[in-house]
């Protein structure tokens, strides 16, 4: 051995376990962050998720956490490798080593780590996510729409990442080697990182933070928007959450600086909560950023059970089982070949129905946007003619329905849901327009009737309506097809057909978007020479177009102005239509809860390896085996247990506040109710988990610290 | 060999200035063997680091041979240590993953100037100081004394001008203590090293040619053994502390 950089090697070494642990960190951060932005990024995810929608929103957020996370791993890793790396440094510079020669070297041992973990771990990160696909679409669901396609750009965030963790180590190895004071570098590693006395006043203050950081966050937005007419900046409405990761803080800090009971068990919990304490800020913000990712990984969670229990209760409320609505210039088919079809299938059709329906337009607020140096501002501006709405008569809504409604000339009434909880329609309209004669009506909207099958529409006076149906063409009328089966449980093979039956006998010209609507065609022509819902413009509007061939598609299902509700259909496809979103919500989940097991995993190992003196000297003072390990355990509980619990209650109060605050009237609806009850049956699932990675890793740091495990008293 | 002139150094604590060197002056001759004694708080750690470069000092001079030290950039510093100074610290400072000998040689790898010569150097400081059985051994298989008789070796390997221990014997039974004390007396006879040692010991002190003891951060008082045998030197370091402690 006669070169400097032969000592490094030996060093190397001996501190495998340091190395393999920066190494190991990185290159996790670097594959966790590659995996979920190749999802994030894949034209597969891109084509389901709407641009500016919010469950592309809520990837990105969820995706900025992660960052945050893993970026925040990195650097806690980088700084305890330097600090474990200060001795011999210390040691180097104490002995007549220039910095530039130590610099030279240990630039060459973190160039080694950061581009060989980051490397492995980019590479790595495509096919773990293709891989855990491929998994759920072998355990789960799979359809046509979920083949995965990479996008190759997503790799330049990957990139991006990678080079934020070597620059980022660099930095923090040009900082270490800078400290002028050898003595402080060789003392380095025996120094802790204590935290300045807090106040006990932190942990109330700081749930009224968090608390008040989450309404105005949610709040304020809506505020700006209803009130000041203001779309303000995303950034700017964003800085209102910021009193909640305040509190976040202060609760975490207070918690492990004071704790919660007082003096109470000050000396039975002596060595854990000194430990705690002293280990410092490293313990908060690795809490904090657990906390933080676990939110973020019980909100993925939570996204499929809201979905599906909230979709399932929707299809069971229908008071039909079938129901769907056609173009009159549409040949699709009515009672007698639809009775054909079910006796084909053997299914039977208990009752029957059919009404006539027409396209009105109707008045309304149109929104104005103008762009603003702080954002666009809105106005409404009030137009005779503003969109259209579809109308039945009386006595068709008492065909269908059963329901008899009176209705005097000039009197209409809308359709709701039961539960007030689906949006987009308010039944207000008091100007009826038949847009072709432009004969018009002025009406008096009374109370809103509840059918959910038939949500949105309006019912009028026959007469009224006869009137208005004058003079339209087949284009604006429609017929509205209700019916129950005998065992519907059983029909799905039916239901399929007929549904199969509609859309191949529909034509292109009824392949439109939901929300496309032939009045705001005509005003936005005018305006702007083109309609973003038009068939040729849905691209260019980042939507998926209409296609037949693409009938089980949930961009079909979800989006064609015609789909059929038939529940059995609804139903059984549900895991199909939503695949693309469940799976990528239940991705991000995984991937983020691994990045919490982790990163607490990381945190309790160096416990160990920071306090084995402490555990050698308490051994010698006559400390037994059962007491070593309540000490670790209770720093090991606090790693795991206190941003588990702030997190899970923090996403949970969360969300039931997003469910209060989302309907109209506020309040919370059953199929929200069952939501909850199913995400707290998530939670138990996880939990269950958690607390199974909380003992294993116990385990290792006893045995690490060569704690036993201490004999049972007979 | 060593000048140290009306060497001041304070501490920030806070907005409080702390004084801890208060014109301390001291020479030390070629092949001298001198202990700086005190109580705790004293300077005595403080005058080692400001002659060992570790920190600056606030103003004073220390010179070594015909070097300034303070007026040299952080590079030739770095070449003093290596060159010039070697270290005794009283953690031994050792790193774990190298051997003994590997320990040895280290200054001279750093300093770029290791040779066969000095590889026979490093094995015949082996056999100088007793640990030839274990130069192929790692400082976690071997003795407290063992370690600090290395870290002596080690602070030999590149010929320096001055060795600067700091409480060698601090960490060590009396048994290895009176081993690192003989290492130094080799040291000192055998290889004509010059040692300035700072420490609490009044045994290891004893050993030495000359003592100064710091009190407040100033020398209150120099004691020389001269011809005297080293149990009435330790007595008259003892009298001494008492004398001090009674002012």
């Amino acid at each position: 051995m006669r070169h400097f950089s032969e000592v490094y090697a030996l060093m190397r070494r001996k501190n495998k376990k340091q190395y393999g642990l920066l190494a190991g960190c990185c290159f996790f951060s670097v594959l966790l962050i590659t995996a979920y932005v190749c999802m994030m990024r894949a034209p597969t995810i891109l084509n389901v998720l709407p641009e500016g929608g919010d469950s592309r929103k809520q990837v990105m957020m969820i995706f900025a956490l992660a960052v945050l996370g893993c970026g925040v791993f990195t650097i806690y890793a980088s700084g305890l490798f330097l600090r474990q790396k200060s001795r011999e440094t210390g040691i180097f510079l104490a002995l007549g080593a220039s910095r530039a020669q130590v610099r030279t070297e240990l630039y060459r041992e973190l160039g080694v780590i950061s581009l060989g973990a980051c490397a492995a771990g980019a590479v790595l990160g495509g096919p773990l996510a293709w891989i855990l696909w491929q998994i759920f679409r072998l355990c789960v669901v799979d359809t046509e729409e979920m083949r995965l396609v990479f996008d190759p750009a997503a790799y330049l965030w990957s990139l991006a990442f990678s080079v934020f963790v070597i620059v980022m180590m660099f930095f923090l190895g040009s900082r270490s080697i800078k400290r002028t004071n050898i003595i402080d570098i060789v003392q380095e590693s025996h120094t802790s990182e204590p935290v300045r006395e807090v106040p006990r006043w932190y942990g109330p203050v700081g749930i009224v933070l968090l608390a008040a950081g989450a309404l105005l966050g949610y709040l304020v937005p809506s505020f700006f928007v209803l009130v000041l007419h203001w779309y303000a900046p995303e950034i700017l409405t964003a800085v209102f959450y910021l009193p909640a990761l305040v509190g976040l803080y202060m609760i975490l800090l207070h918690t492990v600086v004071n704790g919660w009971n007082g003096k109470k068990k000050l000396y039975k919990d002596l060595i854990a909560t000194s430990q705690m304490r002293f280990q410092g800020r490293q313990t908060v913000r690795n809490m904090l950023v657990m906390t933080l990712l676990i939110a973020g990984a019980y909100f993925g969670s939570f996204y499929t059970p809201m979905l599906g229990t909230g979709a399932m209760i929707g299809y069971d409320r229908r008071p039909v089982d079938y129901a769907y609505n056609f173009r009159a210039d549409q040949d699709i088919p009515l009672e007698d070949e639809v009775r054909a079809l079910a006796e084909e299938y053997g299914v039977t059709i208990t009752d029957f129905s059919a009404a006539p329906m027409i396209r009105l337009a109707v008045d309304g607020y149109n929104m104005i946007e103008e762009e603003g140096p702080l954002g666009a501002t809105w106005r409404e501006e009030y137009e005779e003619v503003m969109s259209t709405e579809r109308f039945l008569s009386a006595s068709g809504y008492k065909a269908l329905t059963g329901e008899s409604v009176d209705l005097k000339p000039g009197e209409i009434r809308g359709i709701i849901d039961t539960e007030s909880s689906r949006l987009g329609f308010s039944p207000n309209a008091s100007v009826l327009t038949n847009y072709i004669t432009k004969d018009q009506l002025r009406a008096a909207p009374l109370d809103p009737l509840r059918y959910d099958s038939l949500f949105g529409r309006y019912v009028m006076n026959d007469s009224d309506f006869d009137a208005l149906c004058a003079g339209l063409p087949d284009t604006w009328k429609e017929t509205q097809v209700c019916f129950n089966v005998e065992n519907c449980a059983d029909t799905y093979e039916f239901a399929k057909a007929l549904f199969n039956e509609i859309v191949d006998r529909s034509t292109i010209d009824v392949a439109q978007f939901d929300g496309w609507d032939p009045v705001i065609r005509d005003r936005r022509i005018a305006e702007n020479g083109f309609y973003f819902l038009d068939r040729e413009q849905l691209a260019a509007s980042g939507l998926t177009l209409i296609d037949y061939d693409q009938r089980d598609s949930s961009a079909f299902r979800l989006n064609w102005q015609y789909m059929p509700e038939f529940r059995i259909l609804d139903k059984m496809d549900f895991v199909k239509t939503a695949a693309v979103f469940l799976i990528l919500f239940v991705f991000i989940a995984v991937v983020c809860f691994s990045a919490v097991f982790v990163i607490a995993y990381t945190r309790c190992m160096t416990i160990a390896l920071t306090n084995a003196r402490v555990y050698e000297d308490l051994r010698r003072l006559g400390a037994s085996n059962a007491y070593l390990r309540r000490s670790v355990r209770g720093q090991v509980k606090r790693v795991f247990l206190v941003p588990a619990l702030v997190g899970t209650g923090l996403i949970y109060a969360f969300y039931v506040m997003i469910m209060y605050f989302n309907g109209n009237p506020r309040g919370i609806t059953v199929s929200e109710a069952a939501g909850l009850l199913v995400a707290l049956l998530v939670i138990l699932g996880v939990s269950v988990l958690m607390y199974a990675v909380y003992y294993m890793t116990l385990s290792h740091v006893c045995k690490q610290l060569a704690i036993g495990r201490p004999k049972p008293k007979h | 060999m060593l000048t140290v002139e009306n060497l001041h150094k304070s501490y920030q604590v806070g907005k409080t200035s702390y004084e801890v060197l208060k014109g301390v002056s001291l020479t030390v001759g070629k092949g001298e063997f001198v202990a700086v004694m005190g109580p705790s708080g004293s300077g005595k750690t403080t005058l080692l680091n400001c002659i060992s470069c570790y920190i600056p000092a606030d103003s004073g001079s220390i010179r070594l041979g015909d070097t300034e030290l303070a007026r040299l950039n952080e590079d030739a510093l770095a070449e003093v240590r290596n060159k010039k100074l070697g270290f005794v610290f009283q953690d031994f400072l050792l790193l774990d993953g190298l051997t003994v000998r590997q320990n040895i040689l280290l200054p001279a790898i750093i300093g770029g100037t290791i040779t066969d010569l000095v590889e026979t150097r490093a094995d015949q400081l082996c056999d100088v100081f007793g640990i030839s059985g274990i130069r192929d051994k790692y400082p976690a298989g071997i003795s407290g004394g063992e370690k600090q008789r290395t870290a002596v070796a080690r602070a030999l390997i590149n010929h320096p001008l001055l060795i600067l221990a700091d409480e060698p014997t601090g960490n060590l039974d009396s048994k290895s203590t009176r081993a690192v004390i003989r290492s130094f007396e080799q040291a000192q006879n055998a290889l004509e090293a010059t040692i300035f040692m700072v420490t609490h010991d009044s045994y290891a002190a004893s050993f030495c040619d000359r003592v100064v003891i710091l009190r407040d951060g100033v020398v209150w008082k120099t004691l020389k053994k001269g011809p005297t045998n080293r149990e009435t030197f330790q007595d008259q370091l003892l009298d001494a502390i008492r004398e001090m402690g009674r002012e």
